[in-house]
């Protein structure tokens, strides 16, 4: 999941930064306004998280002027800000939710990762396919009660494909989702988590889930067809 | 029991009491008024039968006598008629009129009522043959030299009848007369006093929330209006406090909360797995930083917190020569230049005298000091100056330093303003935030500006006492 972080304080920029992508995020990173509006007006993200005061353009202006473009991706306003005020305008102004500083970080993350799964569609923690159950809040996937041993990229690549499940996800949007855009990537690396995915969650099993649309992209639904 | 003073009540008693003393000068005075015009004109009558009877007075054949013909006739002589006279020669009676029948018209000096002294005329009050009210008139006069003494009386007792119903009607019409005038007072004093209950309830109903209202000084009473003007005003005073205490508390809680929510979440995220030793150190490095710097604003925020409070309490101040605490100041920041060989130069004009703190206004000097020692150049030099203009004092503390980014000149007395070169953490100085709450609570003014040779100048303006 690639997130937006527009923070201007730098040292809890950073160990956001940090602490999020220690939890499977890929971490984008702005320091005012200008900045993040550009790259939330220009970037595919899952999530943002949203300081209100920061420099040049402030937390609130930015997030109208992102909904007015028709950007609709999720965003969590944090603030050290008591006024009420400031979290009505800020929720009416199409905020997801809203974190007041200082913040219980594993709190944080879950709501994080709540707001990307009702974006989705999956207001449940536990996502299910089929037989194939994964859990938001533990990482980790288990199919016919039986855990997966996935590796954390492994794992960021069947989540991102289980809430996108009724559609077909492009090798591109994977890459734009699943890595940094300083990333200097090989685009094989996408083949080689698929086959190991394909490996760990369907071999043994009599249903196909992950599938291939040649061109397209990747689908994971239990289609009826057999592995 | 007795409640607050009451402005209609007193209003009511106002208008009551003069109603009644209209009332009784009215009354009494129309009373007074009619008694006189109906005693005038018996005068004037009696008078000129004074005059007639005077003339009815003659001689014949050497003796005096009184000419009844004229008189024999009318009123004067039916008995007891209430019309009489008596005319004395010698103090004899030498005549009298037949309604007397037979009495004497008795004058005591005690009744006399008036005299006329040009006239020889007296009047008395008396009782007529019949016991009744009487007004008599007498002249005395000399006759063929003889004493003579003219009286002719008159009955008052219808007058006087007449006199008492007047007396008994104005008595009892003055007791609806008060109740009217206690019922108009009442509800004149209502009246009167109801814009001042409108006011009230529309200022009853300005509170926090709508402090932007102001009441309407037009379209109302003068009196109310003058009100409407001072309650604004006090409004006005009011919403600027509140907005100025809003912006503090929202500023102190985001410099606040941020360095804790910087602590907090690198506590939460390396606690999260273990790490190798250096990462912890990392962040306990981050930690340390974010402390001290929530060490320093809490503790600038108690100093100015405490300054505010002193300097608000008027018995703290007194009169403090300027030069004086200047020199102070440079004597707590002396040990500072010896290192950077930094120059020291003062030129005080004499005797300015301002009403304040001294403790706090040295606390400011000495900050200004400071900074100019700090931010200035090796060997560099500082100028301390103290001057007159008109009724201000100027102070004004320049260096020969980098000056000020242009970028942070205006927000350099903020509560929270870190100093040059962002987070240089000054552990000394509280910061120029405290020196502007001095400065401000002295009713003063700082300003700051880069100098055109380098270095920064600011200047400080205070009342002087």
């Amino acid at each position: 999941m690639r997130l937006l972080l527009v923070e201007d304080e730098k040292p809890l920029a950073k160990v956001l930064k940090k602490g999020l992508e220690e939890q499977g995020f890929t971490v984008e990173l702005s320091f005012d306004g200008e900045d993040g509006l550009f790259l939330a007006q220009n970037y595919a993200f899952d999530v943002i998280l949203l300081d209100i005061m920061l420099p040049n353009i402030n937390g609130l202006e930015l997030l109208q002027t992102l909904r007015k473009s028709g950007v609709e991706t999720p965003v969590l306003m944090v603030t050290a800000k008591r006024e009420m005020h400031d979290k009505v305008t800020g929720l009416e102004s199409g905020a997801d939710d809203y974190i007041s500083k200082p913040f219980d970080f594993p709190e944080v993350v879950a709501r994080i990762r709540s707001a990307i799964r009702r974006s989705k569609g999956k207001p449940m923690p536990v996502v299910e396919i089929a037989d194939l159950a994964i859990d938001t809040n533990t990482r980790v996937a288990m199919r016919a009660g039986q855990a997966l041993g996935l590796s954390s990229k492994e794992y960021d690549y069947l989540e991102y494909l289980a809430l996108n499940h009724q559609r077909v996800v492009s090798r591109n949007e994977l890459l734009n989702h699943l890595y940094s855009a300083s990333y200097d990537f090989d685009s094989n690396i996408i083949d080689v988590y698929i086959s190991n995915l394909r490996r760990k969650v369907d071999r043994g099993f009599d249903r196909k889930l992950i599938h291939t649309l040649r061109g397209a992209g990747y689908r994971l639904a239990d289609l009826g067809e057999k592995a | 029991m007795m409640g607050p003073k009451s402005i209609s009540v007193r209003l009511f008693y106002w208008l009551l009491g003069g109603g009644i003393f209209a009332l009784l000068v009215g009354g009494g005075g129309l009373f007074l008024e009619v008694k006189a015009i109906i005693y005038d004109s018996l005068d004037h009558t009696l008078q000129s039968e004074l005059e007639i009877f005077t003339g009815l007075l003659h001689v014949e054949d050497g003796d005096l006598e009184f000419e009844y013909a004229e008189t024999v006739h009318g009123d004067y002589i039916v008995p007891r008629s209430g019309h009489y006279f008596q005319v004395y020669i010698d103090e004899i009676i030498i005549a009298d009129s037949i309604s007397l029948a037979g009495e004497e018209l008795a004058l005591s000096p005690e009744q006399l009522i008036a005299e006329d002294q040009a006239l020889q005329i007296k009047t008395y009050r008396g009782n007529g043959p019949a016991g009744e009210p009487i007004r008599l008139m007498e002249r005395s006069l000399v006759f063929a030299e003889h004493p003579a003494r003219v009286i002719v009386a008159q009955s008052v007792f219808e007058s006087e009848q007449m006199l008492r119903r007047l007396r008994n009607f104005l008595l009892l019409s003055g007791i609806p007369g008060i109740l009217l005038i206690a019922t108009l007072g009442q509800v004149i004093s209502r009246k009167s006093l109801q814009p001042l209950r409108e006011f009230s309830s529309q200022i009853d109903a300005i509170g926090e929330k709508n402090i932007e209202t102001r009441l309407s000084a037009e379209k109302q009473y003068k009196e109310i209006g003058l009100l409407a003007t001072a309650f604004n005003a006090m409004l006005e005073r009011l919403k600027r406090s509140l907005q100025s205490r809003e912006e503090l508390l929202s500023e102190v809680s985001h410099e606040l909360k941020t360095p804790v929510a910087v602590i907090r979440s690198h506590c939460d995220i390396y606690l999260q797995k273990e790490r190798p030793p250096a990462e912890y150190i990392e962040a306990l490095e981050v930690i340390r930083e974010s402390a001290d710097a929530l060490g320093t604003k809490i503790r600038r925020l108690l100093a100015i917190a405490q300054t505010e409070a002193e300097l608000m309490n008027a018995s703290s101040l007194e009169e403090v020569d300027l030069a004086n605490c200047l020199r102070r100041a440079r004597v707590t920041v002396e040990p500072l230049t010896r290192e950077p060989q930094i120059e020291i130069a003062e030129t005080f004009e004499p005797g300015l005298q301002v009403r304040g703190n001294p403790e706090r206004l040295i606390e400011a000097f000495a900050n200004l000091l400071e900074n100019a020692i700090k931010y200035n150049r090796p060997k560099g030099a500082v100028l301390i100056a103290s001057s007159r203009q008109d009724n201000l004092a100027l102070i004004s503390i320049e260096d020969t330093g980098c000056g000020i980014d242009l970028q942070d000149i205006e927000k350099i007395f903020d509560r929270f303003y870190r100093g040059q070169g962002g987070n240089r953490t000054d552990s000394s100085g509280l910061g120029l935030g405290l020196v502007k709450t001095i400065i401000d609570a002295h009713k003063g003014h700082i300003e700051v500006r880069n100098r055109p040779e380098g270095g920064s100048c600011f200047s400080i303006t205070l009342p002087l006492s």
